[in-house]
């Protein structure tokens, strides 16, 4: 989320005082650090919104809740200290990803989390990638075709995609697709009870995969092919495309090296700034194909009222989306040299 | 431009017309509900799994339990309408003001706010919120505070590089030569001149809230109390494979509401910054 200036190109001036020259990816890392604080205070302060204290939760949890047997939990995990010494003991386990213990799984919430986090990150990665390369491409269609349908067609698909409720979007596919033409399965992430190996297992994830993916994808591609669409107008009616047509680059020429890598910066900022909403997405995606990912751990917490567990994947989660915009900001010199990333 | 043209001018664009005809039918039948159903949306009307036509009195079916759905739909309205404005104006007032006083103040005050926006623009909104009423409860209250906690940003930003601009004009610099408070700078001739991308925006977010609402009353978090359309798509989603449509018509109902809202923020877009496209 930096920042970008498209700096001129030019030598240093002379008999300017020598600076060190900070690289952009330790300057961009200073300004995510406060960031991490804050998500951490955050935590902590919906810990604190509960009502009871932990001390409550994990006695009631532990089925003996006498009132000594509370008060010693407090005083053992230091609840009855002051509250900023409290916070900072917090932020100190959860900064070494001690997040805690979760009576209902019986098991740390940093290993339920880990178990879960795969299952995402493949529908996650799956569905941003298809959406980005088939939104893009659509954009960009929409953009330069000379014809105004396949222009108005794609706009309006576009804008569909923006107000269709994706959980609903997921019942409708498991509809059509599971009950009415039994083509493909509606939930789960394999089929269980047989264990296929090799290429069949592969297929078999990949069979399970379809739907959720589809559903996912819906709204992201929506917002690429729009995105897309935005920047390609603007970098056709530029002056060096007009300069690249006049002299002598053919239409496709100009298109794939002139046009479409000028245009897809806005897009790869994008990719940053919505990755929580697909993650918020992919939460009901999960929910309703039964896929085991992070989203499903966390419905399953709110049933058991783990808060313990919630906090932990809010946590996870938010630093996993904090990691991808570190790294489109990153990528962004990749993509266009001539940015220059100030501060 | 007078508030007739202005209003005449939205209305000549077909997706102010449509999203403005489809909201204000909307907020009708919101308002009009008894009147207009003489069914309450949780009380037994009739058969149950009845499809939609097959009976004239109830022309959207009943639900497993007999109850209107069409009663539903129409009550659903005014709970998913009250929390696209709640939320609406809750992140336009917040957006507009952290993002004036950022653009404006600069330095070390804009470094801490915007650190700020970037926390609650990269957690999750529906992660977020559905922590948040787990540990507070699931009040109407509680989901609006989750949704326009974790939506301010986006207006933040917009109307934070719009101050930046408006900043260096003539009639700024003048109030800061005349000797004008900050304050009075600031309310007075910066934030009436960046509402623009705002108001735009808002619409947008509008949409989006009822969508995050209508997802957290699927998953059977949201308010109990009051029927929403995301709840009914949960209760239909248990008889999913015999009677669809119970999932279906909640589902369209909310789809058309929010493509009518963003064909609204699309519109105002037209009219307000006509050579700038939607910043998402």
């Amino acid at each position: 989320m930096a920042d970008i200036t498209l700096g001129r190109v030019s030598a240093p001036a002379e008999g300017r005082k020598w600076r060190p020259r900070v690289p952009y990816w330790l300057l961009r890392l200073a300004q995510i650090l406060p960031v991490v604080f804050l998500i951490v205070a955050t935590n902590f302060f919906l810990l604190r919104l509960a009502p009871g204290d932990m001390a409550d939760v994990m006695a009631g949890e532990a089925g003996a809740a006498s009132m000594e047997y509370a008060d010693q939990l407090r005083q053992q995990f230091g609840l009855d200290a002051p509250l900023l010494q409290q916070f900072l003991g917090y932020a100190g386990r959860i900064l070494q990803f001690d997040l805690g213990w979760s009576f209902r799984n019986g098991q740390s919430v940093a290993s339920l989390i880990l178990a879960r986090l795969p299952a995402t990150v493949l529908l996650l990665v799956v569905s941003l990638t298809l959406a980005a390369l088939i939104g893009s491409a659509l954009g960009a269609l929409a953009a330069l075709s000379r014809s105004r349908a396949v222009d108005f067609v794609i706009s309006t698909l576009s804008t569909f995609g923006f107000a269709t409720p994706l959980f609903w979007l997921g019942l409708m596919l498991i509809v059509l697709f599971s009950v009415h033409l039994g083509w493909l399965p509606s939930s789960g992430m394999y089929t269980l009870g047989e264990r296929a190996t090799g290429f069949a297992l592969v297929l078999d994830y990949a069979v399970h995969l379809v739907l959720p993916v589809l559903c996912l994808s819906t709204y992201y591609l929506a917002i690429y092919a729009r995105l897309m669409r935005t920047s390609v107008k603007e970098v056709k009616s530029l002056d060096f495309v007009r300069t690249a047509r006049a002299k002598g680059a053919s239409r496709e020429r100009t298109i794939f090296r002139h046009i479409l890598p000028n245009a897809v910066l806005p897009v790869v900022t994008l990719t940053g700034l919505q990755f929580g909403a697909l993650f918020s997405g992919s939460i009901t995606v999960e929910a309703v194909f039964a896929w085991p990912g992070l989203g499903q751990l966390a419905l399953g917490a709110v049933a058991s009222r783990d808060l313990n567990l919630l906090l932990g994947i809010l946590f996870v989660s938010s630093i996993f989306v904090l990691l991808v915009n570190f790294i489109t900001d990153l990528s962004y010199r990749f993509f266009d040299p001539r940015v220059e990333l100030s501060k | 431009m007078t508030a007739r043209r202005a209003i005449l001018a939205f209305l000549r664009l077909p997706g102010g017309l449509f999203g403005g005809s489809v909201l204000l039918g909307l907020a009708l039948a919101a308002v009009l509900a008894p009147a207009l159903v003489s069914n309450d949306p949780l009380d037994i009307a009739g058969v149950s799994f009845l499809w939609p036509g097959e009976d004239q009195e109830l022309p959207l079916g009943t639900d497993m339990l007999g109850r209107d759905i069409l009663s539903g739909v129409i009550y659903g309205a005014r709970s998913s309408l009250a929390i696209g404005v709640l939320t609406g104006v809750l992140t336009c007032l917040f957006g507009v003001a952290i993002g004036v006083v950022a653009g404006y103040r600069g330095g070390a005050v804009d470094n801490a706010l915007m650190r700020f926006a970037e926390l609650f623009q990269i957690m999750p909104s529906l992660l977020f919120t559905i922590v948040l009423v787990a540990a507070a409860g699931p009040s109407t209250a509680n989901i609006v505070a989750g949704i326009a906690i974790t939506s301010w940003p986006q207006i933040a930003r917009l109307v934070r590089a719009e101050t930046l601009r408006v900043k260096t004009s003539d009639f700024v610099r003048a109030g800061i030569v005349m000797g004008f408070a900050d304050a009075r700078i600031i309310a007075r001739h910066v934030a009436p001149n960046v509402m623009a991308p705002a108001v735009v925006m808002v619409s947008i977010l509008a949409g989006n809230a009822i969508l995050t609402e209508s997802a957290l009353s699927f998953l059977g978090l949201g308010n109990p109390n009051i029927i929403t359309w995301g709840s009914m798509i949960g209760a239909g989603r248990e008889v999913l494979r015999q009677a669809w449509y119970m999932t279906a018509i909640p589902g369209a109902a909310i789809f058309v509401t929010v493509l009518a809202l963003n064909l609204v923020g699309n519109a105002l877009n037209d009219l307000l910054n006509p050579r700038q496209e939607v910043g998402l």
